[in-house]
């Protein structure tokens, strides 16, 4: 693992970074976002949509981001991809994918990562993909974008094989010109059936188009299409919701990605077909060994997939610890409110508890810790001081004023 | 019992093998249709080779394209292309007869000019039918060209937003506060009366016009969900803009395209009824401005250039009408 490492770091800067990382014991790290900044410089004022998010994530893992609507989640996955469009920018910070850093990238060096190691599934399959492109197209396109010198290696095979096959027709009516004389009938007769049927028998001639789409055949059927051919040259109208979103997945996972960043796969979903794509993102997990970053609003997609889970509030992580841990002890105020703000069929006399107040403004953001015009365990020193991430258990870290021993005497606030 | 009905069955076999021939020919005539009409199938299809096929016919754009007035201006544009091409077939004088000087100006219909005879004894229907040469060949080219530049112009406009687009835009703006064929007229007076300059000014102003309407659309897809998909599968901006924008906004071109050339041979027309084309070539516009002044002595040599403009400009608007219900069937109804 680290001699691929070590392939892709070239200057002096990554080198440090990976000596520093190889000390700390955390280079099996795929994905590294360190103090992500991202704004939007709007005509009402500065966005401050991502505000130093930093985490983690191993290779083969998955990660849930979780967040109310607007708090920044689908801006930290497009800064991953670098994609936040003007009027936003990324500000500062560090993505230090597989050893390399993505924001010291150009472009073109960008555009290579995206689609082959780095791949997005949309909220919405309804309207990602292009309406009048096949499908089979589409899907091609992303063969053909990043992987054409495979594609070349496997038609120069094909054409060595027709070769091959050619030879064996010309052998054949060589033998019969020569042997003529010598030939009974049956035997002449028999001769040239066999041409005959080598010469039906024998293969088109591919272009590397066709490989693409074979391939393509190939990854639609991985995701449990079961007409793979004959959704190949359908156009997106005409497949139904699930099928589309099955069909974006394929392309996310055709290049065999290390990550793959899911915006709310299944938000556009009806109940039967999101438990169907979660299990096929299980499976396809397993079985492609790639990392996947769940974001989505539903904490019971976390529970169902995720391994560990983010808790991301007005563009800032306040909780990320092993999902697990999460549910059964939630630290931070607003996982607490999350948590029990989940309707529950035994509780069905209660009335359904909600936290107070609105979400924050982002272009004028709280001071200190941003989430404590709503606490209700606020301490004085909440609206002055912006939390640290602190380790209260194994691998589990809160941003918040309460588990700071340095403040364990603050008075609370009245 | 039995005996009659043997006799019967061995009757309709031998009926059956007389009628081998007789049931061929039925079977062609029966099946000729699945070639001809999109949509119709073979019966021995399994179900869902069936439906498959049911959708490919759906699909089938020339299926929408079948309305009378449609096809009248197909038939229209294929006759006046004819002319344009095989014009010297079809006419009964060649081109140099038809614009060299002879007697008989203004002559009434006679069965040798069948339309009479225009000024220097020239022959009308040899030049209403050469006229559509010139017509075609300056519209054509103008059109092509004010596409081409203008679909570029706007995408990249579009696409790229920001200061390109401003300045993009305000160039266009100056090009549109110009009247059309005040413009056209500067441009021939600068340059001279040729054909190609004609042709050249008519494309550049075009250009503008197709440039807004592309840098609309453009606008309104780039910001689409699979605009940014295909970003994120490593699509480079050039892929993005030729292979997955611009054949989502090319539909109000296409027609427009078509209502565009009808406006071309018209605005041509005008523009040599002013003078300012050039005068040896044989063309509607020019024969009008020559009869004008014997409207009434000589009517014929006006009448039929007129027609001929009027059927032309109508078959391509009739196109592009029914290419405007085909592909944009929202319209339909406006």
């Amino acid at each position: 693992m680290d001699s691929t490492v070590k392939k892709k770091t070239n200057a002096g800067a990554d080198e440090k970074n990976q000596t520093d990382s190889v000390i700390t014991g955390i280079s099996e790290n795929l994905l590294e976002v360190k103090n992500l900044k991202t704004n939007f410089y709007t005509e009402e004022g500065i966005v401050k949509a991502v505000d130093g998010v930093s985490f983690n994530m191993g290779r083969d893992e998955v990660l849930g981001l979780v967040g109310e609507t607007g708090c920044g989640k689908s801006v930290t996955a497009l800064s991953i991809l670098r994609l936040v469009r003007p009027p936003g920018k990324i500000l500062e910070g560090s993505i230090m994918f597989d050893g390399v850093e993505l924001l010291d990238l150009t472009d073109e060096q960008m555009r290579e990562y995206r689609g082959k190691d780095i791949t997005m599934i949309f909220q919405d399959p309804l309207n990602s993909l292009n309406p009048i492109l096949q499908i089979g197209r589409q899907i091609a396109e992303v063969f053909l974008l990043h992987q054409e010198e495979e594609l070349k290696e496997i038609l120069e095979k094909r054409h060595l094989d027709r070769d091959k096959e050619k030879q064996v027709i010309k052998d054949l009516e060589e033998e019969l010109k020569i042997k003529k004389i010598r030939l009974t009938k049956e035997e002449e007769r028999e001769l040239k059936a066999e041409i005959k049927n080598l010469k039906k028998k024998k293969t088109k001639k591919l272009s590397l188009k066709e490989i693409a789409w074979e391939k393509s055949e190939e990854i639609v059927k991985e995701v449990g299409i079961a007409d793979a051919k004959g959704i190949l040259k359908r156009y997106p109208h005409e497949l139904s919701g699930g099928m589309r979103q099955r069909v974006m997945i394929s392309m996310g996972l055709s290049c065999n990605p290390k990550l793959l960043i899911a915006d709310e796969p299944t938000t556009a979903l009806d109940v039967t077909i999101q438990a169907q794509i979660l299990d096929l993102m299980k499976k396809l997990k397993k079985k492609f060994m790639t990392s996947i970053l769940l974001i989505t609003h539903d904490l019971g997609i976390i529970a169902e997939l995720c391994e560990r889970v983010a808790v991301m509030y007005s563009g800032t992580i306040v909780e990320y610890a092993p999902a697990e841990d999460l549910f059964k002890k939630p630290r931070h105020p607003y996982t607490k409110g999350l948590i029990s703000s989940i309707p529950s069929i035994e509780k069905r006399d209660q009335e359904l508890l909600t936290i107070r107040g609105m979400v924050p403004n982002l272009i004028y953001p709280p001071s200190g810790c941003r989430f404590h015009p709503r606490c209700d365990y606020r301490l004085e020193i909440c609206d002055k001081v912006r939390p640290n991430n602190i380790e209260v258990d194994d691998k589990h870290f809160v941003a918040c004023h309460l588990f700071d021993p340095k403040y364990k005497n603050s008075p609370k606030y009245q | 019992m039995e005996e009659p009905y043997e006799q019967e069955l061995k009757f309709e076999e031998v009926k059956e093998e007389k009628n081998i021939v007789k049931n061929t020919i039925f079977w062609i005539f029966k099946n000729i249709k699945f070639l001809l009409i999109p949509g119709s199938r073979l019966e021995d299809l399994s179900r869902r080779e069936f439906e498959y096929e049911k959708t490919i016919s759906k699909r089938k754009f020339i299926r929408r394209l079948k309305s009378v007035l449609t096809i009248l201006g197909m038939i229209i544009i294929f006759i006046i292309i004819t002319f344009a091409i095989h014009g010297a077939w079809i006419a009964p004088y060649t081109r140099e007869v038809a614009n060299g000087v002879l007697t008989g100006s203004w002559d009434p219909p006679t069965p040798s000019n069948l339309l009479g005879q225009t000024k220097f004894g020239r022959d009308v229907l040899s030049r209403a039918i050469y006229g559509a040469y010139s017509s075609l060949t300056i519209a054509l080219p103008a059109i092509t060209f004010s596409v081409i530049v203008g679909v570029i112009v706007g995408m990249i406009s579009g696409y790229y937003g920001g200061w390109v687009d401003s300045v993009i835009m305000r160039i266009t703006d100056v090009f549109l506060a110009f009247p059309g064929l005040i413009l056209a007229l500067v441009f021939i007076a600068i340059w001279g009366q040729h054909m190609e300059y004609i042709m050249l000014a008519f494309g550049i102003l075009g250009v503008p016009y197709y440039a807004r309407l592309i840098r609309g659309s453009v606008l309104q897809a780039r910001e689409l969900p699979y605009v940014e998909a295909a970003r994120v599968s490593g699509s480079g901006n050039w892929r993005l803009m030729f292979r997955h924008v611009l054949p989502n906004c090319i539909q109000p071109i296409i027609i427009s395209f078509t209502f565009d050339i009808g406006g071309i041979i018209l605005s041509l027309a005008g523009l040599s009824f002013l003078g300012y084309s050039d005068m040896t070539l044989i063309e509607w516009g020019n024969d009008i401005s020559v009869a004008r002044l014997h409207l009434t002595d000589a009517p014929w040599s006006m009448f039929w250039p007129g027609i001929m403009i009027l059927v032309t400009v109508m078959g391509f608007m009739l196109v592009g009408d029914g290419l405007r219900d085909a592909l944009d069937p929202r319209m339909k109804n406006l």
